[in-house]
């Protein structure tokens, strides 16, 4: 007995110290943000956001509200947004499309819903525009949109995007920033 | 030859009834009073810490100083109110969407000398602490360089920075319909722990 409870000792402890790291999540997760799966077409919330994406649409050329064109590959998001309890600080901070192992920020190249304000009960629509590499468009997306900059502790609002399914039109208008008009 | 005598066990010293032994309490008493003190002072020591670094320096909103019903306050070098608040019924010129109101204020602010600088005001519902900032360009009101929404003064005197003119602060909030008052309008001084807390039911 007293040969074998060493050996015993060990195996439970290696053991142990196996399952520990087999359920143990992946380093950065303290601080990963908590993620609202949603759908096109249904609104979803997180913490001081609600947000519903109405469409995602791809074009091979966009024209912002100025009437600026920008020739490029672009997957445009319309989205209707609103801030839930406070309007400080409130905007569309963060909109972030991951193709792969790559991840677009919404393009600042033009005006768009990116960083636009969002106001408590009031929603306001528009649409952010995301500039990719020609031969992104296929694959499934993820696509994330929330209110801070630093999205680290904070609430999202993910979707996955099939981007091969999406029909690639020539020219997309972009369409002006305001209150969402049912 | 004789059978020794076995060796006698020598029979324990009778137990002297010494004094009772102090308990591991008494012995320690210096101690566990010390850590008595020592672990909530750690505890409070470290959170103020936390929370000074935070809220303190005057870098955030920390105490309300209630201003009487259409009267003034002096905080942070200045004189603020009385206010004049309202709801703007006629919207049709403006880009406002259905359902909401669009509430009006109006802060005068009178420095004492100095220029002072304050964060936009905010409206808070003071039933359930929602807050509104102010809105302009998004309905349609053009930018004014009378009407601003943060402490903007002039000097009387550009030489003089003592000679701060008065100047009001003029903000709209939309909010929407179910949303009712009273609310708050609060304003921030910069560099002071205190705000301007204004109650309105417009």
């Amino acid at each position: 007995m007293k040969k074998v409870l060493p050996w015993l000792l060990t195996l439970v402890l290696l053991a142990g110290a196996w399952v520990l790291n087999a359920v143990a999540l992946p380093e950065g997760s303290s601080e990963a943000s908590f993620l609202t799966p949603a759908t096109v077409g249904h609104a979803a919330t997180a913490r001081n956001l609600t947000l519903t994406v109405t469409d995602v649409r791809a074009a091979r050329s966009i024209v912002d509200p100025t009437g600026r064109t920008l020739e490029s590959t672009w997957v445009v998001v319309d989205v209707d947004a609103e801030a839930l309890d406070s309007q400080y600080g409130a905007t569309l901070g963060f909109a972030e499309l991951t193709v792969g192992e790559r991840t677009f920020r919404a393009t600042e190249r033009i005006e768009s819903f990116f960083r636009a304000r969002l106001v408590p009960g009031v929603p306001r629509s528009g649409a952010v525009a995301f500039e990719l590499p020609s031969d992104a468009l296929k694959g499934t997306g993820t696509l994330r949109l929330g209110i801070p900059s630093d999205a680290r502790y904070d609430g999202l609002v993910e979707l996955r995007v099939d981007l091969g399914d999406i029909p690639v039109e020539d020219a997309i208008t972009l369409p002006a920033t305001d209150w969402t008009r049912s | 030859m004789t059978i020794p005598t076995p060796a006698v066990a020598e029979a324990p010293e009778p137990q002297t009834p010494s004094p009772r032994q102090p308990g591991w309490w008494r012995t320690n008493r210096l101690a566990l009073i010390a850590l008595l003190v020592l672990i909530p002072a750690i505890g409070i020591g470290v959170g103020w810490n936390e929370w000074y670094s935070y809220y303190g320096y005057g870098a955030r909103k920390v105490t309300a100083v209630e201003v009487p019903d259409k009267g003034t306050v002096k905080v942070a070098g200045a004189e603020w109110g009385p206010i004049r608040s309202g709801e703007i019924k006629d919207t049709s010129t403006l880009n406002m969407p259905e359902g909401t109101r669009l509430l009006a204020a109006i802060v005068p602010v009178t420095p004492d000398g100095k220029a002072v600088s304050c964060e936009p005001p905010m409206l808070v519902q003071q039933s359930t602490g929602r807050e509104w900032t102010p809105m302009r360009s998004e309905v349609g009101i053009p930018y004014s360089y009378d009407e601003n929404d943060t402490c903007v003064s002039d000097l009387a005197d550009e030489k003089d920075p003592e000679s701060a003119q008065p100047f009001s602060l003029t903000v709209g909030f939309v909010v929407p319909d179910d949303v009712t008052g009273p609310f708050w309008l609060d304003v921030d001084p910069r560099g002071d722990g205190r705000f301007v807390r204004f109650s309105i039911d417009p």
